[in-house]
C-alpha cells in the first residue's frame, strides 16, 4: 500500500484550532453562522450497510446492463432513486471462499478460505482505513453498529474486530444527549487520568516482555498497540468531553416492540445514522446485520424464519417468501438513501457527499456462495443510474471499487487488499 | 454461526495453498525429523498420488508437493487429516487396492513422529497457550471478589467470537483500543460501585405490599391488567397479554439487588396440581418491552413462600404471570380487566395468586467495613473521606496488596512502582488520598497482569496452577487457600491437587463450571438463537426453556458429583424431570416439587434426547439430520467435521411434503465427494428425527395444510423414519438402536470429554502432539468406566494442564 500524505495536519491541531465550529453540527438550521460555504467543500463520507444473508440474485440484478435498464424486483421498489445509484453484478472478493465466515472480509477484502480459517488474520477494513486518516475531525472517528449480534465487518489494523453498538437508543444517547456540566468535567478528568494510566500500564507491561514466549509476544504487541491507540483516543475524547453535543429535533428512537421485526430495528438504527451524518458527529458508519434470531419476520405472507428462507433450496414457495423479506430489507436501505437525498447540506443533498454501499458476504445464501456478491452503491458524487455488469463466471474484484472509494474520500491509496486496478471501468465522477 | 453445521464434505476442506517447493526438499529441511521421512514419501507415492497428484488433485488435494515443516502451519493441518484418514482406514478408499499393512504402519508412525516433533518444538519454546485473557464472565467474577461488589459487568464487555467452541481459547481472543476502552469503562463502573459501598451509607428500601397495592395502577398502560384482587390474594389469570400481572407499585427507583419474598399459590391447576408462573422485571410498557427474567415458580394449591435475589433496574416493576402455555390463555383482556373476580374465576382459567409480597434492597458482597478494608486498609474513614497521615507510604502498601490480589500472585515492587508513581503524582497535584489511590486501582484493572493470565513457557509455577484451577472450576480468581498453597509450593503435589479439586467442586462456586462448560460445550448458550414457530409449537414457553436448561445442567452435575461414566451422555437409565418437562415429554409427573431424578423413560436417557439439545440443534420450524448429525459428531464424538465445499446447495427440509429430507440426503450419499463425511454425520441426525425442534417425540412430520389470516395451519405429513446405518454398516431402527451402537465406543466419548475439558481449562485447543497424553488420561479413568469426575481429576493432574 502506498499512502502519500501531502496535506497531513495533526489531529490535535485541528481539534484545538477549530474545535468550536467542529463541535457544532454542519447542518443545524439554528446556527447558520457555521453553515458550509462554497469555498469549504462538504466533507466526504462513507456508510457501509451489509446484510449477512445476501439477496436472491435474480431479484436484484437487472437483466440489462448500462443505463436505462429495466429495474429488477428489488430495484423497482425504489424506482425514484435509480439515478442516484449504481448496481454492480459479477463482482466479488478475490480469494474469499468461506460462506458465513466471510462476514469478516466484507470490508477488509482479506482472502479467506474455510480450510485455513483457524489461522486467519484479518486486515484493516475500508471504513476503518478511512476513519484512521480522516476520522479525527469529528467527535466519533467512526460508528460501527450491529443490532443483532456482537459482530461487525469492521477491523483494526492488527485484525481485531470492532465491537459494534447494539442499541440505537444507546447510540442516540452517546451522540446527542448531554451530560450535566459536572458530569462532563468528571468525564474529562477521567479521560485525562486515563491517558496517564495508559502510560503506566504500558511501562509495567514492558517489563513482562522478556518473560513471555514468542507466542505471547504477538498478543503482547497487540496489547501495546491498543494501549497506545487508546491513549490517542482518550486525548481526542478529552477535548470533546467538554463541548456540548449537537442538538437534534428528532425524538430519540424507541425500542421496537416486536423483537422479530428486524427491518424495524435496522430502520431505527439508520435513522440515528442519518442524524449522525447531519450533525457531522462522524463521517464513517458501518451497519451490519445477520438474519436476526431465527424468528419469523412480521411480514404478511411470511411463515418461515429469515435464515431458513435464505436456504431456499430453489423451493418456489420459499423463494416467494424470501422475496417478501428481502424486499423489506432492501427498502430499509433504499429509504435511508432517500432520506439522505432529501436532506440539504449547504445547498446540496447530503447524499452527494456520502457514499452508501449495500452489500453482503454471500452471493447466494442457499449455497453459501461468496461469488457474485450483491453490490449497490449510492451517492458520493459519482455518475450513477447504471448497471455495471461484469462476468458472473469470472468475477471482477470488488476491492478495485474500494480503492476508488478511498480515493473518493481524498486518500491517495493505489491499492487495497486484493485490488488489481484503481477504479472500476464505467464508474465516473459526476 | 449455525452455518458451520451445514452439509459437509471432507474433500473440499482439504483445499490448500500449494507450495512451490518440492515435497522431498521440504522433508529434508524439516529441522527435527525423528523418523525416516522416506517412509512417508514412499507410501504417498505408491498409495495416494494416483488421485492426489498435481494433475488429478482429487478433492482439491495435491500431495505431490505438500510441505511438511514448522513454517507451513496450514499444510500441517492437512497432514494431520491425511494421518487420521489413513489410520481410520478411510483412505485409500475401499474401491482402491489396500495398502500393505506394514508399510501403512511405518507410514503412520513416521508421519506421526514428524508432526509431533514439529509441534513440540514450538510448544517447548513458547507453550501451547498463548496469553489468554479473562472472558467477560471471568472478568466479572474476578472484579466482584476483588472489590467486594456484585453489580453486573459482563454486558459492558464485547462478547467473544462465536466461531470457536470455548471463549477462553486464546487464539480466538482479540484486543484493540476499542476493547481496551471498554475495559477501562468497566473498571470505572466497578470502582464507582466499590467506592460507594465503602464510603456512602447504603440506601435502604423495604416495602411490604398489600393486596390492594398489587392491583393498583399508576397511570399508563391501562389495558394490561394487574393481578385481580380477591380479599386475601390477587390473581393473575393465564392470558395472551405480554404485561399481564404487572405490579406498578413495585417499581424501584434505583438499579440494585433486591430480595423478593413472595407467598403464592396455584388457581385451577392441571391434573398434576401445578401452575407454573414466571417472575420478571421490566417497565411493562409497549415502548420499552424488554422483560428481565428472575425465576420460574412452581405453584401449588397450598400457598408456599418463595425468596429470590434479583438485580432490578431502576424504573422497573415486578410482574408475575402464569407461564405454562399448555393452559388456555384468555385473549379478551377487556373482560379480564372489567369483570368482577367471581365471574373470571368461574371461567376456570389457570391463575397465579399472590398472598404476600415484600421487596427489600440488599447489598450482596462485602459489608461497608470490609469494602473499606479492601480499598483503604486501616486508614480512618469519616463522612466519606479517607484520611492518611502518610499518604505516600500508605499508598505503597495499599497498591502492593491490591496488585497482589489482582495479579493472583505476589506483585513485585517493580511492577507496582509505575502505579505508585501515578498515585503520588496525583497527590502532588493536590488530589485527595482516595482519589489519588483510585487512579492507581484503575490502572491495575486494565493492566496486562490483571486482564491476562500470563504464564511462562514450560512447567507452570504454583500461582499459575492456582489460577488455572480456579478459573476452570469457579470462573473466578483463586481464593486464599489456593494462594496459600501456591505460596508454599504445594500445588504440584498430586494428593494436594486432588484434595483441592474435591474442595473446589464441593463449593457452591463450582456451579460456574457446570454452567459455563455446558453452555459452550453443548451450545446451550444459543438456546435463544431461534424461536420455535408459534403456529407449530404454541406450547413452547420460557418455563419450559428454563426447565430444559436446568435438566441438562443438573444431569451434567449428577455425572460429575457421582463420577458416573461419560457413556451416560449417550444414554442413561435415569433422567431429571419436573412437572413442566413431564407434560412436554408426555411423561408422568414426578412425585415431588422441582427437578427430580427418576428412571429414564423410553427414548429419553442421555443428553442427546434432552429438550435443550434438541432445541439448539433445530431451527425453530423444522429439523435437519445434517445439523444435528454435525452437532453430535463434533460435540459428543469429538470428530471435527469440515465445512461443505462451495457450490453445494444447502439441504432443506421440505414442508410441502413432496420429498423428505431422507430422499434429498440420499443424493449426497451416492456422491463420492459428499459421502465420506455424510456417512458419519447423517446417522446420528436420522436417529434424532423423531424429535421435533422443541424436543417432543413425533411419529409424523408436520406439513402446511393451509395459510389463513391467523397463521399457518399444519397437519400430519409423512411418517418419520429414523432408521439408518452407521458408517461401518451396522444398522439401527430408531434412536434406541442408535444409542446402543454409539454407546459402544466409550473410549472415544471419554477422549472427547477430556479434549474439551483441556481446551476449556487451559485456553488452547488440543494439538496432535497432545494425543498421547490425552490417551493416558483416558486410560487412567478406565477403572471408573470413564467416570466424569475421574476424567476431571485426570485432566487436572496431566502435564498438559500443568504446563503452559
Amino acid at each position: 500500500m502506498i499512502f502519500t500524505s501531502g496535506k497531513k495536519v495533526s489531529r490535535r491541531a485541528v481539534l484545538r484550532g477549530v474545535g468550536v465550529s467542529m463541535a457544532l453540527p454542519w447542518l443545524d438550521a439554528m446556527s447558520p453562522a457555521f453553515a458550509r460555504t462554497a469555498s469549504a467543500p462538504n466533507p466526504r463520507r462513507f456508510v457501509s450497510v451489509s446484510w449477512a444473508l445476501g439477496f436472491h440474485g435474480p431479484n436484484l440484478f437487472p437483466d440489462e446492463a448500462g443505463r436505462g435498464y429495466k429495474p429488477s424486483v428489488y430495484i423497482e421498489q425504489i424506482n425514484d432513486l435509480i439515478p442516484d445509484l449504481t448496481v454492480f453484478s459479477g463482482v466479488s472478493l478475490p480469494g474469499v471462499q468461506a460462506g458465513h465466515l466471510a462476514e469478516a472480509c466484507i470490508l477488509s477484502g482479506a482472502p479467506l478460505v474455510r480450510a485455513t480459517a483457524g489461522s486467519f488474520r484479518n486486515t484493516i477494513s475500508l471504513d476503518q482505513l478511512m476513519a484512521k486518516s480522516l476520522g479525527g475531525e469529528t467527535r466519533f472517528p467512526s460508528i460501527v453498529a450491529c443490532p443483532t449480534e456482537a459482530s461487525s465487518p469492521s477491523y483494526t489494523e492488527n485484525g481485531a474486530m470492532i465491537p459494534p453498538e447494539r442499541s440505537e437508543i444507546e447510540l442516540f444517547r452517546k451522540l446527542f444527549i448531554d451530560d450535566t456540566p459536572e458530569e462532563r468535567q468528571r468525564q474529562a478528568n477521567r479521560l485525562r487520568e486515563g491517558r496517564s494510566i495508559m502510560d503506566v500500564v504500558h511501562a509495567e507491561a514492558k517489563s513482562l516482555e522478556g518473560k513471555l514466549g514468542a507466542g505471547d509476544k504477538q498478543k503482547l504487541d497487540n496489547y501495546f498497540t491498543s494501549v497506545r491507540e487508546l491513549e490517542g483516543r482518550l486525548a481526542a475524547n478529552e477535548d470533546w468531553a467538554m463541548k456540548p453535543k449537537p442538538r437534534v429535533d428528532a425524538a430519540p428512537p424507541r425500542e421496537v416492540a416486536d423483537k422479530a421485526d428486524l427491518p424495524g430495528r435496522l430502520r431505527n438504527m439508520l435513522g440515528v445514522f442519518k442524524l449522525a451524518l447531519e450533525t457531522d458527529s462522524t463521517r464513517f458508519l458501518t451497519l451490519h446485520s445477520n438474519g436476526g434470531t431465527g424468528s419469523v419476520l412480521p411480514i404478511e405472507g411470511v411463515t418461515f424464519g429469515y435464515h431458513a428462507l435464505s436456504h431456499h433450496g430453489k423451493d418456489p414457495e420459499k423463494i416467494a417468501q424470501l422475496t417478501l423479506v428481502e424486499k423489506a430489507m432492501f427498502s430499509v436501505w433504499g429509504d435511508f438513501i432517500r432520506s439522505l437525498k432529501e436532506t440539504d447540506e449547504a445547498g446540496r443533498s447530503l447524499l452527494e457527499s456520502t457514499m452508501v454501499l449495500l452489500t453482503s458476504n454471500l452471493g447466494n445464501a442457499s449455497s453459501h456462495d461468496n461469488e457474485n456478491m450483491p453490490v449497490v452503491l449510492a451517492g458520493g458524487g459519482f455518475k450513477h443510474g447504471q448497471h455495471l455488469a461484469f462476468d458472473r463466471k469470472d468475477n471482477y474484484p470488488l476491492t478495485n471499487l474500494y480503492v476508488q472509494m478511498l480515493q473518493r474520500v481524498g486518500l491517495e491509496y493505489r491499492t487495497f487488499a486484493t485490488s488489481t486496478a484503481e477504479n472500476v471501468p464505467g464508474l465516473e465522477m459526476a | 454461526m449455525s452455518h458451520s453445521k451445514f452439509a459437509a464434505c471432507l474433500a473440499a476442506a482439504l483445499h490448500l495453498p500449494v507450495s512451490a517447493c518440492l515435497f522431498v526438499v521440504t522433508l529434508l529441511s524439516a529441522s527435527s525429523a525423528v523418523a525416516n521421512p522416506a517412509a512417508v514419501d514412499q507410501f504417498i507415492d505408491q498409495n495416494c498420488l494416483a488421485c492426489h497428484s498435481s494433475e488429478a488433485k482429487m478433492g482439491g488435494l495435491d500431495l505431490s508437493s505438500l510441505p511438511l515443516g514448522g513454517e507451513h502451519r496450514d499444510a500441517l493441518a492437512t497432514w494431520i487429516r491425511v494421518h487420521d484418514r489413513v489410520r481410520n482406514g478411510e483412505m485409500p478408499p475401499k474401491a482402491m487396492p489396500r495398502p500393505d499393512q506394514e508399510q501403512a504402519k511405518l507410514f503412520l508412525s513416521s508421519l506421526k513422529g514428524e508432526i509431533v516433533a514439529i509441534e513440540r518444538e514450538e510448544s517447548e519454546a513458547v507453550g501451547r497457550v498463548h496469553a489468554r485473557r479473562l472472558t467477560p464472565v471471568e472478568y466479572e467474577n474476578t472484579i466482584h471478589d476483588l472489590l467486594g461488589i456484585r453489580i453486573p459487568l459482563q454486558h459492558l464487555l464485547p462478547e467473544s467470537s462465536a466461531n470457536v467452541m470455548f471463549d477462553r481459547v486464546a487464539t480466538s481472543q482479540q484486543i484493540s483500543h476499542f476493547v481496551l476502552e471498554k475495559y477501562l469503562n468497566a473498571a470505572d463502573v466497578a470502582l464507582d460501585a466499590a467506592y460507594r459501598r465503602a464510603l456512602e451509607s447504603l440506601q435502604k428500601f423495604q416495602r411490604t405490599f398489600t393486596i390492594a397495592d398489587l392491583s393498583t395502577s399508576t397511570g399508563r398502560n391501562n389495558r394490561q391488567p394487574m393481578p385481580h384482587p380477591s380479599g386475601e390474594y390477587a390473581v393473575t389469570w393465564s392470558a395472551r397479554l405480554v404485561f399481564v400481572g404487572r405490579m406498578p407499585k413495585t417499581t424501584v427507583t434505583e438499579d440494585g439487588w433486591y430480595r423478593i419474598r413472595l407467598t403464592a399459590s396455584a388457581v385451577h391447576p392441571d391434573n398434576d396440581g401445578r401452575v407454573w408462573a414466571t417472575l420478571r422485571s421490566g417497565e411493562c410498557y409497549a415502548r420499552a418491552p424488554s422483560m428481565f427474567w428472575i425465576d420460574a415458580l412452581e405453584l401449588t394449591p397450598e400457598p408456599r413462600e418463595f425468596e429470590f435475589e434479583a438485580w432490578i433496574r431502576g424504573n422497573h416493576m415486578l410482574q408475575l404471570q402464569p407461564g405454562d402455555y399448555t393452559f388456555e390463555r384468555g385473549g379478551d383482556y377487556d373482560r379480564i380487566r372489567r369483570d368482577p373476580y367471581e365471574t373470571t374465576f368461574a371461567r376456570g382459567l389457570a391463575g397465579a395468586a399472590i398472598h404476600a409480597l415484600e421487596v427489600e434492597r440488599v447489598f450482596p458482597g462485602a459489608t461497608p467495613a470490609e469494602a473499606q478494608r479492601m480499598l483503604f486498609g486501616e486508614a480512618p474513614v469519616a463522612d466519606g473521606v479517607v484520611s492518611s497521615n502518610r499518604p505516600r507510604e500508605d499508598a505503597r502498601a495499599l497498591l502492593q496488596a491490591f496488585a497482589t490480589r489482582a495479579f493472583r500472585r505476589p506483585a513485585t515492587d517493580a511492577e507496582v512502582a509505575p502505579y505508585l508513581a501515578l498515585v503520588r503524582d496525583k497527590l502532588d497535584q493536590g488530589a485527595s488520598f482516595q482519589d489519588a489511590l483510585r487512579a492507581g486501582y484503575r490502572g491495575l484493572l486494565v493492566s496486562l497482569n490483571f486482564l491476562y493470565l500470563p504464564e511462562s513457557p514450560g512447567q507452570l509455577d504454583d500461582y499459575a496452577i492456582a489460577s488455572r484451577l480456579s478459573y476452570l472450576f469457579w470462573s473466578a480468581a483463586p481464593d486464599q487457600e489456593l494462594l496459600d498453597l501456591a505460596g508454599r509450593g504445594r500445588l504440584r503435589d498430586r494428593a494436594t491437587l486432588r484434595a483441592q479439586v474435591a474442595r473446589m467442586l464441593a463449593d457452591p462456586r463450582a456451579e460456574a463450571f457446570t454452567r459455563n462448560f455446558t453452555d459452550q460445550w453443548l451450545e446451550l448458550r444459543d438456546i435463544d438463537f431461534t424461536q420455535p414457530d408459534q403456529d407449530l409449537f404454541p406450547q413452547f414457553d420460557d418455563v419450559l426453556k428454563y426447565s430444559m436448561l436446568s435438566e441438562t445442567r443438573t444431569f451434567f452435575d449428577e455425572l460429575l458429583r457421582k463420577d458416573l461414566g461419560v457413556s451416560n451422555f449417550i444414554d442413561s437409565d435415569f433422567m431429571f424431570l419436573n412437572t413442566r418437562l413431564a407434560k412436554h415429554y408426555g411423561l408422568e409427573a414426578p412425585p415431588a416439587l422441582g427437578l427430580q431424578r427418576v428412571d429414564a423413560a423410553a427414548r429419553r436417557g442421555g443428553v442427546l434426547t434432552q429438550g435443550s439439545v434438541l432445541k439448539v440443534t433445530a431451527n425453530g420450524t423444522n429439523t435437519s439430520p445434517v445439523v444435528r448429525g454435525v452437532w453430535v459428531t463434533e460435540r459428543i464424538l469429538g470428530k471435527p467435521v469440515p465445512p461443505p465445499p462451495p457450490n453445494v446447495p444447502a439441504i432443506e427440509p421440505d414442508v410441502r411434503g413432496a420429498n423428505t429430507i431422507r430422499e434429498q440426503l440420499a443424493k449426497h450419499r451416492n456422491d463420492a465427494a459428499c459421502s465420506a463425511c455424510h456417512a458419519k454425520i447423517d446417522p446420528p441426525g436420522f436417529a434424532l428425527e423423531n424429535y421435533d425442534p422443541t424436543g417432543r417425540w413425533r411419529e409424523r412430520y408436520p406439513v402446511v395444510a393451509s395459510q389463513t389470516e391467523q397463521g399457518t395451519i399444519w397437519k400430519d405429513g409423512p411418517t418419520v423414519d429414523a432408521s439408518y446405518a452407521m458408517s461401518d454398516g451396522s444398522e439401527f431402527e430408531d434412536v434406541d438402536g442408535f444409542k446402543a451402537l454409539m454407546g459402544r465406543d466409550r473410549e472415544q466419548i471419554a477422549r472427547n470429554v477430556v479434549e474439551k475439558l483441556l481446551a476449556f481449562g487451559t485456553g488452547a485447543q488440543i494439538a496432535f502432539a497432545d494425543r498421547d497424553e490425552v490417551e493416558s488420561i483416558v486410560a487412567s479413568a478406565a477403572d471408573s468406566d470413564y467416570g466424569l469426575r475421574s476424567l476431571v481429576h485426570g485432566v487436572v493432574a496431566s502435564p498438559i494442564f500443568l504446563s503452559k
